[in-house]
């Protein structure tokens, strides 16, 4: 969120507020002038001396209408910019900010923490033959992340995927899987000899 | 172009006929329009006459000191030229939208044209002629004999019609400002349940229901419900009820986090055009010629319109969200490259 988004957010907010803050005492103010006005009318038939008083309290309310009602188009005409600038620099409009959560067809499971293999025979580079790297094709489209079935890849969307080798049980799914070629395999050590049997 | 879905051999949903009603719904809907014109040749519009409230108004002995009841003023009608007009930018945005939606596949263009749609309908036209109050109208000039409308209601209520009949919802998307000002709302969505959903979008029936019940009424008793409980009509005219204008506040709120919550769960308009957009020979389609079935497109759908992996034409609101999340957007652009093949299936 950048600064101009923050700005802009808390423009909103104040300005909402302050329209709230006009209509609440707007709203308290009518009663009591409703009834000073009716007070001033009925006492005025028989006291022409109020009948000036009369006159200028309406005209008061009058104006005070009229001003409370140009403020609050002028407060609302900005809102409006302020939401502009919010929703133009937010940037979840158009873009990708908001990033799609994973299908619920393919929740995955949490990674699991048993049957883990000792640190040294995972920290060996001959642990498995061959690896799966993800090359520089992956267009982040998480079909891979969401077939792993030990969620060896995480789900970051539109990132360039990548294979945790520790828990990569090289079923060869994700590379079945990508249809942008994106997924290839390393050997990891030479291809052992076969003994043809002792 | 391809047309519809081409991969239907998964879903086999997707393959039924949708266009055998089509040229049946589109003879009813020309048939509709000419008869509204008819009748609108056949009575000319009958002057109710004004009369003052005597209870509220005030008389010429209440305020005293010489004051005299003024004249009633009324309001000078818009030259017809410029209601015309209104009614050619529906139609040009209309088509405006169906370009950039169908063809350029491009949602900040949508963006851009919806917003244009909230500053002229919303703004400056102030929410009104819209097709969706037009329903009123339309039902009252059918159904009262002394009531007539100008031809350009009838337009407006028919041009979106005739649209979605071919095209799909369109006018929400692009054109209407109701839709627009939600639109520009949605920061976060969130997934609603989908049984939630249906239920929920049950309601718009409801209220379509009702308001033609309430326009049918005799005219003194008659009242156009969408237009007096339209949330946001009071945001764009920036004046009018405080409890009206609370509710617009709380449904761009709300809109925040459920996706266009009016039109998809009250707008009695949006439940013609989906009946309308189920003919449609042409929509949204999520993946023309090639996908990855990764689903983006559908956890990026705010509408819940997407579903299994294909674009539920009645729900969608052509916002073009799926476009933009598409990690293919940008060939799916332009369209050119070939079908990326499959490594396991050869060999």
């Amino acid at each position: 969120m950048s600064t101009l988004t923050r700005a802009a957010a808390a423009t909103i907010a104040a300005l909402v507020a302050i329209l709230l803050v006009d209509y609440a005492v707007a709203t308290r103010r009518a009663p009591r002038d409703d009834k000073l006005i009716a007070d001033l009318q009925r006492q005025s038939q028989t006291d022409a001396a109020l009948a000036s008083r009369l006159d200028s309290e309406q005209k008061r309310i009058t104006a005070a209408h009229l001003s409370r009602r140009s403020r609050d188009r002028a407060v609302s005409g900005m809102l409006i910019a302020a939401a502009a600038v919010f929703i133009l620099f937010s940037g979840r409009l158009v873009g990708r900010m908001s990033l799609p959560a994973a299908p619920a067809r393919n929740r995955k499971p949490a990674r699991p923490r048993f049957l883990k293999p000792p640190a040294a025979v995972l920290k060996s580079p001959n642990r498995t033959l061959i690896r799966y790297r993800i090359t520089d094709d992956c267009i982040g489209c998480t079909v891979c992340a969401q077939v792993c079935p030990k969620g060896a890849i995480r789900f970051r969307p539109y990132e360039k995927h990548r294979v945790d080798h520790e828990l990569c049980t090289p079923c060869d799914m994700c590379r079945r899987v990508c249809q942008e070629d994106a997924v290839e395999i390393v050997m990891t050590a030479p291809a052992p000899v076969m003994d043809s049997g002792a | 172009m391809n047309a519809g879905p081409q991969g239907g051999a998964g879903f086999p949903a997707c393959r039924r006929n949708r266009h055998a009603g089509r040229p049946a719904a589109l003879a009813l809907l020309l048939a509709l329009f000419t008869s509204l014109v008819l009748s609108v040749s056949r009575a000319p519009a009958q002057a109710i006459p004004y009369q003052r409230q005597v209870q509220t108004a005030p008389q010429p002995d209440t305020i005293g000191g010489g004051y005299k009841t003024p004249e009633v003023q009324r309001a000078r009608p818009r030259q017809y030229w410029l209601q015309v007009l209104d009614v050619v930018l529906l139609a040009v945005a209309m088509c405006v939208t169906v370009w950039i939606v169908l063809k350029r596949r491009n949602r900040k263009w949508v963006v851009v044209t919806a917003a244009g749609s909230l500053a002229y309908f919303g703004f400056y036209r102030e929410g009104c002629i819209c097709p969706i109050g037009s329903i009123q109208n339309v039902t009252v000039a059918l159904t009262d004999p002394g009531y007539s409308i100008p031809i350009v209601v009838t337009a407006t209520f028919v041009l979106p019609l005739a649209v979605a009949l071919f095209f799909g919802r369109a006018f929400c998307g692009g054109v209407c400002p109701l839709g627009a000002i939600q639109e520009l709302v949605v920061l976060k969505p969130i997934r609603t349940p989908r049984r939630l959903d249906r239920a929920l979008g049950l309601l718009k029936y409801v209220y379509l229901g009702l308001a033609i019940l309430f326009a049918v009424k005799p005219a003194l008793a008659r009242d156009f419900l969408i237009c007096r409980f339209d949330p946001f009509v009071g945001l764009f005219r920036r004046e009018g009820a405080p409890h009206m204008l609370m509710l617009g506040g709380a449904f761009l709120v709300g809109g925040m986090f459920i996706g266009r919550p009016y039109c998809r769960y009250l707008c009695p308009y949006g439940a013609l055009l989906s009946w309308c957009s189920r003919l449609a020979y042409r929509g949204v389609t999520v993946t023309p010629d090639k996908e990855l079935d990764c689903g983006l497109c559908a956890g990026a759908c705010p509408y819940g319109a997407i579903e299994e992996m294909r674009t539920v034409r009645w729900d969608c609101l052509y916002c073009a969200r799926c476009y933009a999340f598409c990690p293919r957007d940008g060939q799916l652009a332009r369209a050119k490259a070939p079908l990326v093949r499959l490594p396991g299936a050869t060999s």
